[in-house]
């Protein structure tokens, strides 16, 4: 339960290398953060689909 | 609710918290009650942030925010998977690598103790007062349910919710909220099918969505550029991943959750998870609120869905100004329903003249019901002798699972809904519980044994449960819960997003600088609080951009040399 001293710590403030892969057929972190912002712009192209289709 | 809803009810509630306990048997040390040992899985973790962040307000609101004003609230979620890929790559393997029980310990190992203590404290205030609210918005809607005082309500919830989170601590809240989770997507998906087959035989699912289209109810996406219109793509996707940056990176009732995963890999999916499904979790609720509204074209609906403001205006005292309400009210309903039904048969005759005049008759009826229920509104707020405005919305959900759904599902979607304000609950206790343990009390009390800090927490979380249950029966006189939920969060969520932001990304800033940037940026908040007409939703940004801008300034009018490493 001790508090690490700063001297033990390091400060990943970024590019922090991965401790483990993604699962399945991604490859890298990087692939799954791109998917997950191409999800979120095919959702949001979905929705405005869906509203054009019945919005009178 | 007949006898088999509540067997379902406390059948379904009562197995969850046997099990969140049963899963926590071995939480006899700090690691394993604060921190489940590190051995949590990703999807226990993704279904408990999911759960923590659904509170019973939300589950009963956003269905009644599409009844009145469409689905285009789903956008407010537009920023939220965002966040999550930027809390992912930066926050997730920092706060691991830390290997710190809460997000405010590792600001003393970037800054030092006393921004530690500052941004625990800012903390420990603002949940403090959420909680509190968390507790006492599903107590008063569902006091009217049960037919007990929202006190009695607030006591039972609280009581059990503290007597599991107590016992099994940060396990017993997972596995919890991963049951509870279970239960609200059931109770949803319950609806959705239960909305449709409650539809007239002749209108389709297909019909159904015309009729809501026709109304304006499937508004999900508005990319309209106008500022005053809290909900669009741009404010979706911007505000909205400020707001989700700063509940999901660095309030602990969430970095808790994700705090306690095998390793990095773990916390990060079970983030992402949530990136996936939690806008298609919504727009499923909001699509239930749409067909809600549409049900109603072809069922009377009261006036007004909140059964003692009915009550209020339909006094005799009441009677000879809600005659004429009530007379507008019948009217635009019975034009309603015909147009609607008009519409749908040209529609399907494919004349298109008739469709267009059934169009506009339709929509003018809904703008007349609209106007004469805002009537109705004003006239139980008067009447009461209330100020404000009153909120009928959190109960149109309410009244159409309890007036028309079958035995057995009505206790399910309780349960649903109970499930949603217990798991928001135990996670904020515990969560308050933790920090005051680890970054105030253990500071303070030093040396003591591992036994001793187990007991503090657990006497702790009897404190804050507590607490709660007191704000609750504070929070209902100070107006709408939901905006005072909000407006709590927002006074405090800029300044401590922005220390986050100097510690992860600006290596120069020391904590010198850090721990007066964070002061400014909460004076800065307060003072657009009470000195000026900004909305509170713009004060996250404005908290952080001050906290960054003083620190930056602080630290380049500090002559000494920059902290280590940086």
């Amino acid at each position: 339960m001790a508090i690490p001293s700063p001297n033990d710590v390091p400060l990943p403030t970024r590019g922090a290398p991965d401790d483990d892969p993604p699962p399945g057929f991604f490859g890298s972190w990087r692939n799954v953060y791109l998917c997950v912002v191409v999800y979120l712009a095919v959702l949001i192209a979905l929705m405005y689909a869906f509203r054009v289709a019945f919005e009178r | 609710m007949t006898t088999l809803d509540w067997i379902v009810l406390i059948v379904t509630l009562g197995g969850i918290v046997v099990y969140g306990l049963y899963k926590s048997r071995d939480a006899n040390t700090v690691e394993n009650y604060l921190r489940a040992g590190r051995q949590m899985p990703w999807y226990a973790m993704a279904l408990s942030i999911m759960a923590t962040q659904a509170s019973a307000i939300t589950f009963i609101s956003t269905t009644g925010q599409a009844y009145v004003d469409g689905m285009r609230f789903v956008q407010f979620y537009f920023g939220l998977p965002l966040a999550m890929v930027i809390l992912s790559a930066t926050a997730v393997p920092i706060f691991h690598r830390a290997n710190v029980y809460t997000a405010y310990e590792y600001l003393e190992q970037r800054f030092d103790g006393k921004t530690r203590s500052l941004v625990s404290l800012i903390f420990l205030i603002s949940r403090g007062l959420g909680v509190g609210v968390a507790l006492s918005a599903p107590a008063i809607v569902l006091s009217i349910i049960f037919g007990w005082s929202d006190t009695t309500t607030s006591l039972v919830v609280g009581a059990v919710v503290v007597a599991y989170t107590a016992i099994g601590g940060v396990q017993a809240v997972t596995w919890t909220d991963f049951q509870q989770m279970l239960v609200m997507f059931a109770g949803i998906i319950f609806a959705f099918f239960l909305a449709i087959w409650l539809m007239p035989a002749d209108v389709s699912f297909y019909d159904a969505l015309s009729l809501a289209g026709a109304a304006g109810r499937l508004n999900a996406v508005t990319v309209s550029a106008d500022w005053n219109d809290r909900y669009t793509l741009w404010s979706g996707l911007l505000g909205g991943m400020f707001l989700a940056l700063a509940y999901f990176g660095t309030d602990q009732s969430q970095v808790q959750r994700y705090l306690q995963g095998k390793n990095i890999a773990h916390s990060r999916i079970s983030l992402l998870f949530n990136a996936v499904v939690k806008i298609p979790f919504q727009f499923l609720i909001l699509m239930v609120g749409a067909l809600v509204f549409v049900f109603f074209i072809f069922e009377k609906a009261p006036v007004l869905f909140q059964p003692e403001a009915m009550q209020v205006i339909t006094a005799p005292a009441q009677a000879a100004r809600f005659a004429p309400i009530e007379q507008r009210y019948d009217a635009a309903y019975a034009t309603r329903k015909q147009a609607a039904r008009e519409l749908l048969a040209a529609d399907a005759s494919g004349d298109h003249a008739a469709s267009e005049a059934s169009l506009a008759r339709f929509q003018q009826a809904v703008k007349d019901l609209t106007e004469t229920r805002r009537d109705a509104a004003a006239l139980a707020v008067e009447a009461t002798g209330a100020t404000g405005r009153l909120n009928d919305t959190n109960y149109i959900f309410l009244h159409f699972v309890t007036k028309y759904m079958p035995a057995g599902i009505v206790g399910l979607l309780m349960a649903a809904i109970l499930a949603a304000a217990m798991s928001t609950i135990s996670a904020e206790v515990n969560s308050l519980a933790t920090v005051t343990v680890i970054d105030i009390y253990r500071r303070i009390k030093t040396g003591g044994s591992d036994r001793h800090y187990l007991w503090a927490s657990r006497i702790f979380t009897l404190f804050w449960g507590a607490y709660a249950v007191v704000v609750a029966n504070y929070a209902k006189t100070l107006g709408s819960l939901i905006e005072v939920v909000n407006r709590v969060g927002s006074l405090f969520y800029g300044g401590m997003l922005g220390v986050f932001i100097l510690a992860f990304y600006m290596r120069r800033i020391g904590s010198n600088a850090a721990f007066w940037g964070v002061i400014l940026g909460e004076a800065a908040i307060f003072a657009c609080n009470y000195f000026t007409t900004i909305s509170y939703l713009w004060f996250n940004v404005i908290g952080c951009v001050v906290v960054v801008a003083a620190a930056w300034l602080l630290q380049g009018l500090d002559r000494k040399p920059a902290p280590r490493g940086a």
